[in-house]
């Protein structure tokens, strides 16, 4: 994974954690939003990505639908004032640009004293998204599981990926129904089942990819059974399967030769399998083990790939997500969209 | 998918430990968590006005700490 190559170098680490506030951002919809944080994000990326001056940067920030791409590792001053910039996997030439950002610091022109920056005034509400404190957040891993005939050069079959689920607190508490008793059978709350599947059932693996479109699900089952139940706790089985399959054109370029590749057909047919417990006194769940197993095929634009198209198993697992600030990440999706699944 | 010569494992009761290992998120177990990241730019921004210290911004289509 890239994050890991470019961000495990310890200097790397060491002038994040001391010398920088770290910021990790995703810009699909941030660089489109029409608020005071999308602009910042484009008076960064205007001179970081494409070179503007500071002046030029300001006048174009304002403008939400450029059609361009502000991915990027920028070190500024809360005012935009731009220190360092690259976009890059390689550790080395990001250091390069951390240690001349520093030196760049002592030279800066804003930021010259602590100060308190208010909450956005105005908020896009397009692509806002809220944790949900009282609900249900599940943390998943993707990965390519063994292949008796493997051709994948060496340094693919380590991939992994991962993302977040989020689960509101109703409909987590429509997973384990208080009337629920031993040997009770039910499907999954509809609106879960089909959120788990169509935004994370997904390869991932090597890279993103979009979420299934509701078409796609071809066969698809997600079955509770009430193992046991007490006063205290219900334990759960959930066991069901996956078909999914779309067809589309999708154009994956190879990195080395530029060559674009045409991908006309993705597929994913897994079964499920869970293991889940509810703690009725604290109204929360304390286990929540799923995985899908089973054969995917082809790739879309980004998932890379283009080398990998022919049916081959993978699996994806989730379980209870952390505690810690990166856990409050969101899903890969949009949050008008993913709720409505 | 006539085609399968890589078949998925049996997803079973039995199987199911080793095949969660496998598969389960891995990032804890990653360097770059040491990294104190703030997931959302406008409070990193208040973050660093208040420390008083320069923003790195990781700025990625796909949330760099989630799914990219």
């Amino acid at each position: 994974m890239g994050r890991a190559l470019t961000f495990s170098d310890p200097r790397i680490i060491e002038l994040l954690k001391g010398r920088f506030v770290p910021v990790a951002a995703n810009i699909s919809s941030l660089q489109r939003q029409d608020d005071e944080e999308g602009r910042f994000l484009r008076l960064v990326a205007w001179q970081g990505r494409f070179g503007l001056s500071f002046e030029e940067a300001k006048a174009r920030m304002v403008e939400p639908e450029h059609g361009e791409c502000h991915q990027g590792q920028f070190a500024v001053t809360t005012e935009g004032e731009l220190l360092g910039s690259r976009h890059t996997r390689d550790p080395h030439l990001l250091l390069e640009v951390l240690e001349r950002a520093v030196e760049n610091w002592e030279r800066r022109r804003t930021q010259l004293a602590a100060t308190e920056v208010a909450d956005v005034a105005d908020p896009d509400g397009r692509f806002a998204w809220r944790y949900p404190e009282d609900g249900l957040v599940l943390h998943l891993g993707c990965a390519d599981l063994p292949r008796q005939v493997d051709l994948r050069p060496e340094e693919r079959r380590g991939a992994h990926n991962q993302d977040y689920v989020w689960i509101t607190r109703e409909e987590m508490l429509s997973i384990a129904p208080d009337e629920a008793r031993a040997g009770d059978s039910f499907p999954m709350h509809g609106p879960v089942a089909r959120r788990l599947i169509r935004y994370h059932l997904l390869d991932s693996v090597r890279g993103e990819t979009p979420a299934w479109p509701a078409e796609a699900l071809r066969d698809t089952e997600m079955t509770l059974t009430v193992i046991a139940a007490t006063t205290d706790y219900v334990d759960l089985r959930v066991s069901g399967h996956a078909h999914l399959v779309e067809q589309g054109e999708w154009h994956s370029r190879r990195r080395n030769n530029g060559i674009s590749c045409l991908i006309q057909e993705r597929g994913y047919d897994a079964q499920l399998l869970g293991h889940l417990t509810f703690d009725r006194r604290e109204r929360r769940f304390s286990r929540f083990d799923l995985m899908a197993v089973g054969t995917r095929w082809g790739g879309t634009t980004f998932n890379v790939r283009h080398d990998d198209v022919e049916p081959a198993p993978m699996g994806v697992a989730f379980t209870l997500a952390g505690r810690e600030a990166r856990d409050r990440t969101p899903p890969h999706a949009s949050p008008g969209r993913y709720f409505e699944a | 998918m006539d085609r399968i010569t890589n078949p998925p494992p049996e997803l079973n009761d039995r199987t199911f430990p080793e095949l969660f290992e496998a598969c389960r998120p891995r990032a804890s177990q990653e360097r770059w968590t040491e990294i104190p990241w703030i997931g959302n730019l406008w409070e990193g921004r208040q973050e660093a006005a208040r420390q008083m210290k320069p923003m790195f911004i990781w700025a990625m289509n796909g949330h760099p700490l989630g799914c990219v």
